[in-house]
């Protein structure tokens, strides 16, 4: 028997006053407990609205929306905005208390005493990696990075078990959205809350969904599935548009080169013969090899370069780049196309382990 | 009537000297007659203004009312309330505090709105009531511009009270009054310039408090 | 059973007397060198004279720094001043400066009347004309300026043809806010023996004559808005079309009246 699911949205229907059509059409989605799920879609698609009538900002006009199996609209709107946490764009921290005033707002509203409140507050701060000094700071001081970890951690004071968040990286540069996402896959990896997120940036997506709703004008749900899924089976043609042309790429993104298994490549040790080198190239079909000292590397050369013996550490070339566990075949991808010797090498600090070639990339796309 | 006094030494310290009582006694007498006007004023353009925000449609007649109060030359507000209310401090009050609401109401109207929408929408969102979020999230955001208006609406008062001298009271009013009609310079100026000490000195104590009451105003360095 | 309990009868009662009264007096005084038709035209003279003396004065002042861009600092120790400076202080510091020059100037016969009323009210109108003109050429968009500058017209052509015709609408709305003042003001000129509207409200006071006191009351109210809206319709007359404003403008308020 399927658990029940943590929010549930059963034909939910939006129509604005003054408006003939809805803005979310009879919307029915089951979001589960401990993942999260992204809403994107188009401007219009009424992913915003969706989730604001999750915590009542919106009332919907139809259907009913259950959060832990209670029919919100049996809640009273301040109870059930409490049990929620919010992140919104411009995240909104009120400028004219401290940080840890801002962090333990909810707290208070809910009654907490205050030692349990200040405890939670020094918790979350350090749960979100601020320093310790900036409790007493206002958030005019801050950073823009720095203020959005402080609206999630104010989200997640009162510990709710589910989290919304409207855009919540999008007013910051893609450096730092970059790191604020691996932020929050990082906290959900430790606190594992519902979370339903809206970006209109579907490789936001994908990256940070464990499923992604595409949603068309209207709410109309296109696809609701895993990232890997909806790559690889768009359902229809305004998903395969919505995608965008690179979707084999974007698939690749999805595969850590952690899982792949690497080839040893052209690669000879000093302690090798020249013949040994050709033999190397000739088995790879490639012009060029590569040279190491036990599990180090030391660089590569062009065969026609290759001498009465093997070359030196100073003739040798670098790679140019070098792939970590945690990249993506869409790294390696890049790198093979970059790159003189066409291939994407990987290593684990010093220590050459392998290198992925074009033809296992295509190979992880067309199975 | 001493012409002669009018023509003669500029300013008499010599006069002020011995009638600091006296003068402490009208000083204080204007800040009574200020104190309560800003003080019923902003208590009234506090009510009007949440009136006004909560029902939109009330706020343009608000303001049209309180307008109309404002262009009426205090000198004709004052003569229209003498017949009702008499020589009194009543009539003075009354028309005093009349003067205050316009912008007092459009300051704290003004203020609250201008509060950031995302932060209001952050406080519902996490929560917060109508109650709760006016008086701990709206009004303490907006102090900035409702005091702003408090001090204009403070050193306007100030040079109202004087007038009230033509109906008994006045506060340093009164020497300009006096000052006028015997001639005497040192009267008109001490007069005039008591009032603006009070109304500078006023200003500054609000200053003060705003600075006071805002204190995420004051650390204003942006770390990046 | 008391048909009366509030006393709202003998107030309705009263108050139709005294509203007779009123009506009789605007019908009995209208004439003559004390009837309120000449005390107007007195307050018009005055409140006219002092206000086109202080325009002919602060427009060209206030164009020229908004031009220049300098002087900013004086514009907003003049908005503080300005607002801190009692209206009944100014009038009544008039007065011996306008004695002093009657007696020293041949040519002005007495330092009382009319002469301190336009010292005062020229003093009050000049602010709100002046700040409003600087920051109306001031705040010309300086794109458009830099735009008729490389056209290759003079300064004092960008002055007039340009700048000024854009700020109009504040150069119109510190015309108002002045005017209003001066109109409301112009009664105080009552206590230093000028005539005017103020006399009534003044004389009203002296012998404690309800009605008149009214009387001139309304007038003067009446006279204030009738100016306020004679100077919000001008607007349409002086105002290139595109640059009107409507009602809620952002005034620079220095004062309220009086």
């Amino acid at each position: 028997m399927q658990p029940e699911p943590m929010i549930r949205l059963d034909a939910v229907t939006k129509v604005f006053p003054g408006s003939d059509t809805p803005a979310v059409g009879g919307l029915s989605l089951d979001i589960a407990e401990g993942e999260i799920v992204v809403l994107v879609g188009p401007s219009g698609c009424g992913k915003t609205t969706t989730l604001k009538m999750i915590n009542r900002l919106v009332e919907p006009t139809r259907g009913t929306i259950k959060v832990d199996g209670t029919d919100t609209t049996t809640m009273e709107l301040h109870v059930l905005r409490r049990s929620i946490g919010y992140v919104i764009q411009q995240i909104g921290l009120f400028p004219h208390r401290t940080i840890a005033d801002n962090i333990g707002t909810v707290p208070r509203l809910l009654g907490w005493d205050e030692a349990k409140t200040q405890a939670r507050i020094d918790e979350l701060i350090e749960l979100v990696d601020l320093e310790p000094e900036m409790r007493d700071r206002y958030p005019s001081e801050l950073s823009g990075g720095q203020r959005q970890r402080v609206g999630v951690a104010r989200a997640l004071a009162a510990d709710p078990p589910v989290l919304l968040m409207d855009e919540p990286f999008g007013a910051v540069d893609p450096i730092v959205r970059s790191r604020l996402q691996d932020e929050l896959l990082d906290l959900q990896a430790r606190v594992k809350k519902t979370i339903v997120l809206v970006t209109h940036d579907i490789d936001e997506a994908i990256r940070i969904g464990d499923r992604v709703a595409i949603l068309n004008v209207g709410g109309v749900l296109e696809q609701y599935d895993s990232p890997a899924e909806i790559l690889r089976e768009p359902a229809n043609d305004f998903v395969i548009d919505f995608l965008g042309t690179d979707r084999g790429i974007k698939r690749l993104s999805l595969i850590p080169l952690s899982s792949v298994e690497l080839e040893p490549g052209p690669v000879v040790g000093i302690g090798d013969t020249t013949d040994d080198a050709k033999a190397a190239m000739e088995r790879y079909g490639v012009d060029w090899f590569g040279l190491r000292d036990g599990d180090r590397m030391l660089g590569w050369a062009w065969g026609k370069d290759l001498g009465a013996a093997l070359p030196a550490g100073d003739e040798l070339y670098d790679f140019e780049v070098k792939l970590s566990a945690t990249d993506s075949m869409r790294e390696a991808l890049d790198t093979v196309i970059t790159s003189r010797t066409k291939v994407a090498p990987m290593f684990d600090g010093d220590t050459y382990l392998g290198m992925v070639t074009v033809e296992q990339i295509s190979a992880e796309l067309v199975e | 009537m001493i012409l002669a006094q009018t023509n003669d030494a500029f300013f008499r310290w010599d006069c002020v000297f011995s009638h600091l009582d006296d003068i402490w006694a009208k000083v204080l007498e204007h800040l009574v007659l200020t104190g309560i006007a800003l003080g019923f004023g902003l208590a009234i353009s506090l009510v009007l203004a949440i009136i006004g925000l909560r029902f939109p449609k009330a706020y343009p007649p608000i303001t049209w009312v309180t307008g109309i109060f404002y262009t009426i030359p205090s000198l004709a507000l004052f003569a229209f309330l003498v017949p009702i209310t008499g020589f009194s401090v009543l009539s003075a009050e009354i028309g005093l505090v009349s003067y205050t609401l316009l912008i007092l109401i459009r300051n704290i109207v003004a203020g609250i709105d201008g509060v950031d929408p995302a932060v209001r929408e952050a406080a519902i969102g996490m929560g917060y009531g109508r109650r709760r979020l006016f008086l701990e999230i709206e009004l303490p955001l907006a102090m900035p511009v409702i005091i702003a208006g408090l001090r204009i609406a403070a050193v306007t008062t100030v040079g109202l009270v004087t007038i009230t001298a033509l109906i008994g009271q006045g506060g340093v009013g009164f020497f300009i009054l006096s000052g006028l009609n015997r001639f005497f310079n040192t009267e008109i100026i001490l007069g005039t310039g008591l009032s603006v000490i009070i109304a500078v000195v006023l200003d500054s104590a609000l200053v003060i408090l705003q600075w006071a009451l805002t204190p995420w105003a004051r650390s204003r360095s942006a770390v990046v | 059973m008391g048909a009366d309990p509030l006393g709202a009868q003998s107030i309705g009662s009263r108050l139709m007397e005294f509203l007779g009264d009123l009506a009789k007096w605007f019908v009995e005084n209208w004439d003559g060198s004390g009837g309120y038709l000449q005390r107007t035209w007195e307050h018009l003279q005055v409140s006219g004279a002092s206000l086109i003396a202080a325009a002919v004065i602060a427009v060209p002042l206030g164009a020229w720094f908004g031009h220049t861009g300098r002087g900013g600092f004086v514009v907003v120790s003049l908005v503080n001043v300005g607002r801190a400076l009692p209206s009944f202080g100014i009038v009544a510091l008039a007065l011996p400066l306008t004695i002093w020059l009657a007696k020293t100037v041949p040519f002005i016969s007495s330092g009382l009347g009319f002469l301190p009323t336009f010292a005062a009210l020229f003093a009050l109108a000049l602010p709100p004309i002046f700040t409003n003109t600087y920051a109306g050429v001031q705040g010309v968009d300086p794109e458009i300026v830099e735009a008729a500058r490389g056209m290759g017209i003079t300064e004092t052509q960008v002055l007039r043809e340009v700048e000024i015709p854009m700020a109009s609408p504040v150069i119109l709305t510190g015309l108002r806010l002045s005017a209003v003042a001066v109109v409301a003001t112009a009664p105080l000129g009552a206590l230093v023996a000028y005539g005017g509207l103020g006399r009534f409200i003044i004389d009203g006071f002296a012998i404690q004559d309800d009605v008149q006191i009214v009387a001139g009351a309304l007038l003067v109210a009446l006279l204030s808005v009738l100016t306020e809206v004679a100077f919000t319709w001008s607007e349409r007359w002086f105002v290139p079309s595109p640059l009107r404003r409507t009602a809620e403008s952002k005034d620079l308020v220095l004062r309220p009246v009086v």
